[in-house]
């Protein structure tokens, strides 16, 4: 009925099949591990610094050291001037800070390592995500409790663009410690709910003028501030997604 | 327990493993060799393992730093650009400039758009300054004697250091009596000026001599007879309704073609408040990019330029009540219809001359704006370009020391005379003992000299300079020296100063502390230079015209003599006069009129090269007096017959980029003067593509392809018949 060449075209194409198979889930398998996509990468970093002190407990904001993060497409790494700021005065002996007070002294600026890096092909904006009201914690996690910085998102495509297509589903919304302007007017207990994402309780005071975005439910507050730009920089745009063209973010 | 290896297996060679087992190793086998390769099984394991291992390690992740700045540097944020004014001297004219700076990366340059000369608009040339700025071959380490002569012993590792030897051999050589010669290329900065004259006033037998790469000095001097002031005057064209240019191309290859720009665009729309047009004729024997804005232009040859201006005065100064010149006059008919159209525009009408025409036609210029009434305050002619003053004595003088042996030490700054100057003046200046060149890139003349000092771009470097509105701009460095041995000229200038006569200077120990100390002296406060910086510069009080003197008029008499053919050499539109010559963003900057890019070439009319039996791309040799050059031919309608044009900046033996495009014209120039020529032209009988990078006319005239059309006819862009035929 067959021919002894359907034979070895059967045979062929089982093998070759299975071969594409098994490829294709290596590749599936490995590209999509934590350990190739990096979550969890934790350098040790030349100075002993600790996000959970500085952030958890001392309740600095973020852009207190990371400032222009708004206005910047990088989250700049702060300079030692910065540090030396508050360490001229505070634990000046300390041994831990001796790297830190040899690049004052020597003007040679600490080598720290780099943590969160995307591929070459990509851009990431900052500043256009601080201006969506999106919290340093929907991607770099809860560096309040962290004391290493560590690598908490696989800041790959997939991931990327489930939360452009999903924010309401990813996103944290911004709260008062990462010092995100969201047009909400904070009650006077508000540092006691620093590490909360705002809403309507914490900001019972003017809740009758504030309100969540109805559609899609993310991160923002809308306000009856009409305030296009604040401080020279532009306030939220209207809600909406990210967006998913490819140029959006490939170069 | 112990192993021991057999004494047979202990070889080596894989051919000797492969027949161990069982056999005699000492006997020959039959087996053929497993493998017939260099590599051993041994190697080749080590090399599998290694490649492993290599794959293995690129999986992890590679140690990337985040090196922030110790102290921030004011108003930087990593990732914001921010703005710098500055200003760019380009030869004596200068462009005021607002240049946006990336993570302290100069990236962008824009014209400063509160400056009312540039009013925000730039050049492509000034475009182009950046990549001059970045240029790979810009001389890094201080370069010491390659080349034979006498070389200071001593340190040379740093500018310090150098500029020591400099300022010794100086000293030895001023101390025997011998003449020093700085040369350094024209500019515009009251900076540099008091430097200079402090150093002719210090250092003895010392001399600072502005060297230009191309002389025209017919602006100068007529204006130094009939104004009083020595330097050439500045249209402002938004205040002209009628424009009479003669060869001028103002708004193409002038060093002001910015701001003619914008004046002669202000006045080419009419608008419900201004609804008149300004009305350009264009005199020109050449196709310019001026000429081509023209709403009439009137053909005539080279050599009837100073005849006609002559027919043009007269015309005027007979309406005027003027006395005439008894002088030979052609064109009668257009000069009088154009004299009549400028009689009626009365200090609205002016005319101008091109930069590079003589003396005679300057002053007839002058003398017919006087008559109109164009020239002084709120008029036509309002300014004066600053340090535009006559070059060419300067050079003569030094010409005449340089042949008596007197000059022990020449010092070079930002000029090239081994490409730019005649062969006299090339061989005088290589006996000189003690050759020192400061410059950006390794050029003719540094491979020259004995020691070439680096020289920082304008980018890179304090400085000043005045427009010719007066305002006072302010140079700021926007990046560090990119070649940290590099030098500017005025800290060149400084440091010589400063070892002969600290207290000169102010004993500061530092360029840029004595700049700041005049700066601030000039301006009155502290308060006064941080607004500078800020806005980039400082309005000035112009120079006031004085009443012109038309009798000496008398004393200038027509020296344009040229023959039927006539070869036009001017800076060329792209590279200017060579000193952006290894700038690819220029060299593929086409032609505005030719489109031609790379190379210099003979622009004649293709009646003109019928005549001489030559078609676009034939290879013709252009010989002016005892020199020639071999350029290809470009054919240009628009042209009158005779007049064929080159352009300098080409031909360059040093530079990687620049290097065997085009040919020298400098070699035409008499002593450096560029204008016209008579030529001889012969054929070489060779073929020379010319890139171009638009061949518009191809689509308009080729000739027309229907059998019974004659040979004089053109293919119509739209083809018309009849539908019976």
């Amino acid at each position: 009925m067959f021919s002894q060449r359907v034979d070895r075209i059967l045979k062929a194409s089982i093998l070759g099949g299975g071969a594409v198979l098994t490829v294709g889930a290596l590749v599936l398998y490995f590209g999509m591990r934590n350990d190739v996509t990096d979550v969890g990468y934790r350098p040790q970093q030349p100075v002993p610094f600790s996000h959970k002190l500085h952030v958890g407990e001392l309740q600095i904001h973020c852009q207190y050291c990371h400032a222009g993060v708004e206005v910047s497409e990088h989250s700049p790494v702060p300079t030692t001037s910065t540090c030396m700021g508050c360490h001229i005065v505070i634990k000046a002996e300390s041994p831990k800070l001796q790297l830190v007070r040899d690049s004052w002294e020597k003007g040679i600026p600490i080598q720290w390592r780099r943590v969160h890096k995307l591929p070459d092909y990509v851009h990431f904006n900052h500043s256009r995500h601080i201006r969506a009201q999106i919290d340093c914690q929907s991607c770099h996690g809860n560096v309040e409790i962290q004391g290493v910085i560590a690598q908490n998102k696989p800041l790959s495509m997939g991931w990327c663009l489930e939360c452009h297509r999903h924010p309401e589903r990813n996103i944290v919304p911004a709260r008062p410690i990462s010092g995100i302007f969201t047009g909400a007017r904070l009650p006077e207990n508000f540092r006691e709910h620093l590490f909360e994402p705002i809403n309507s309780n914490l900001v019972q005071g003017v809740a009758s003028r504030v309100r969540p975005i109805s559609s899609p439910q993310f991160g923002a507050w809308e306000t009856d501030v009409p305030t296009p730009t604040v401080a020279g920089i532009p306030h939220p745009k209207l809600p909406g997604y990210g967006p998913e063209n490819c140029s959006a973010c490939h170069y | 327990m112990s192993t021991t290896i057999p004494e047979s297996l202990m070889h080596e060679s894989m051919e000797h493993f492969a027949r161990v087992i069982g056999e005699d190793p000492d006997q020959p086998s039959d087996a053929p060799p497993i493998l017939e390769t260099p590599l051993s099984r041994r190697s080749f394991m080590a090399m599998l393992s290694a490649a492993m291992a290599v794959t293995a390690a690129a999986c992890r992740r590679p140690d990337y730093k985040l090196v922030p700045a110790v102290k921030n540097p004011e108003y930087a944020i990593p990732g914001v650009p921010l703005y710098y004014s500055t200003c760019y001297m380009h030869k004596n004219v200068v462009h005021p400039l607002l240049v946006r700076v990336r993570e302290g990366r100069p990236v962008k340059v824009e014209g400063n758009d509160l400056h009312p000369i540039v009013g925000g608009k730039s050049s492509a040339l000034i475009q182009a300054t950046l990549f001059e700025l970045y240029d790979p071959e810009r001389i890094r380490p201080i370069l010491v004697g390659r080349r034979p002569g006498v070389i200071p012993s001593g340190n040379y590792s740093t500018p310090a250091n150098a500029l020591a030897q400099i300022v010794e051999a100086i000293r030895t050589a001023s101390g025997e009596g011998k003449h020093i010669r700085i040369l350094i290329d024209e500019h515009c900065s009251p900076a540099i000026e008091t430097l200079a004259r402090l150093v002719e006033q210090h250092v003895p037998n010392a001399q600072v001599v502005v060297f230009p790469w191309a002389i025209a000095d017919g602006a100068a001097e007529a204006s130094k007879a009939l104004l009083g002031i020595e330097g050439s005057l500045v249209p402002s064209l938004e205040r002209a309704d009628v424009i009479v240019s003669v060869d001028a191309d103002f708004l193409g290859t002038d060093r002001n073609a910015v701001y003619h720009t914008r004046g002669f665009a202000a006045r080419r729309k009419p608008t419900r408040s201004n609804p008149v047009m300004s009305r350009f004729i264009a005199v020109e024997g050449r196709y310019s990019q001026t000429g081509a804005a023209a709403d009439e232009r009137v053909v005539i040859h080279p050599r009837d330029y100073e005849l006609f201006l002559t027919a043009l005065y007269n015309n005027i100064a007979q309406a005027k009540g003027a006395q005439q010149l008894a002088l030979p006059t052609s064109h009668r008919d257009a000069a009088a219809r154009i004299a009549r159209e400028l009689l009626a525009a009365g200090e609205r009408g002016c005319v101008v001359v091109g930069e590079h025409l003589s003396p005679y036609a300057h002053a007839v210029g002058i003398a017919i704006n006087t008559l109109l009434g164009s020239i002084g305050e709120g008029k036509v002619f309002a300014h004066v370009l600053p340090m535009s003053q006559m070059r060419r004595p300067a050079v003569e003088a030094l010409r005449d020391d340089l042949r008596n042996e007197r000059v022990g030490v020449v010092l070079l700054s930002h000029v090239n005379p081994e490409y730019t100057a005649d062969a006299e003046m090339r061989s005088l200046l290589r006996r000189v003992e003690h050759r020192f060149a400061h410059t950006l890139i390794d050029d003719e003349t540094a491979q020259q000299c004995t020691i070439t000092i680096p020289a920082a771009h304008q980018y890179e470097s304090w400085g000043d300079a005045v427009a010719f509105d007066d305002s006072y701009c302010i140079q700021q460095p926007l990046i560090a020296p990119l070649p940290v041995n590099a030098l500017s000229t005025g800290e060149l200038l400084f440091g010589i100063v400063k070892a002969f006569a600290p207290e000169a200077v102010g004993n500061a120990e530092k360029y840029f502390d004595y700049f700041k100390q005049t700066v601030v002296e000039r301006l009155g406060s502290e308060a006064r230079w941080e607004e500078l910086l800020r806005t980039g510069f400082v309005p000035g009080q112009p120079q006031s015209l004085l009443k012109p003197n038309l009798a000496a008029l008398s004393n200038f008499r027509p020296t344009l003599d040229v023959s039927e053919l006539a070869v036009l050499v001017v800076p060329s539109s792209s590279v200017y006069d060579g000193s952006h010559a290894n700038n690819p963003w220029l060299l593929e900057c086409p032609d505005p009129v030719t489109k031609h890019t790379w190379e210099n070439v003979a622009v004649m009319s293709p009646q003109t090269a019928e005549k001489l039996g030559v078609q676009s791309e034939d290879v013709i040799r252009i010989t002016v007096g005892s020199a020639a050059i071999d350029v290809p031919v470009l054919t240009q309608y628009g042209m009158h017959e005779g007049v064929i044009v080159t352009t300098l900046g080409f031909g360059r033996q040093a530079g990687k980029v620049a290097a065997g495009f085009g040919q020298n014209a400098y070699a035409l120039l008499n002593a450096g003067r560029t204008g016209y020529y008579s030529a001889a032209i012969t054929k070489t009988g060779q073929r020379s593509p010319i890139a171009r990078t638009q061949k518009y006319f191809h689509a308009q005239f080729t000739k027309h392809w229907e059998p019974d059309a004659g040979e004089d006819k053109f293919r119509p862009i739209v083809h018309e018949l009849l539908l019976t035929k």
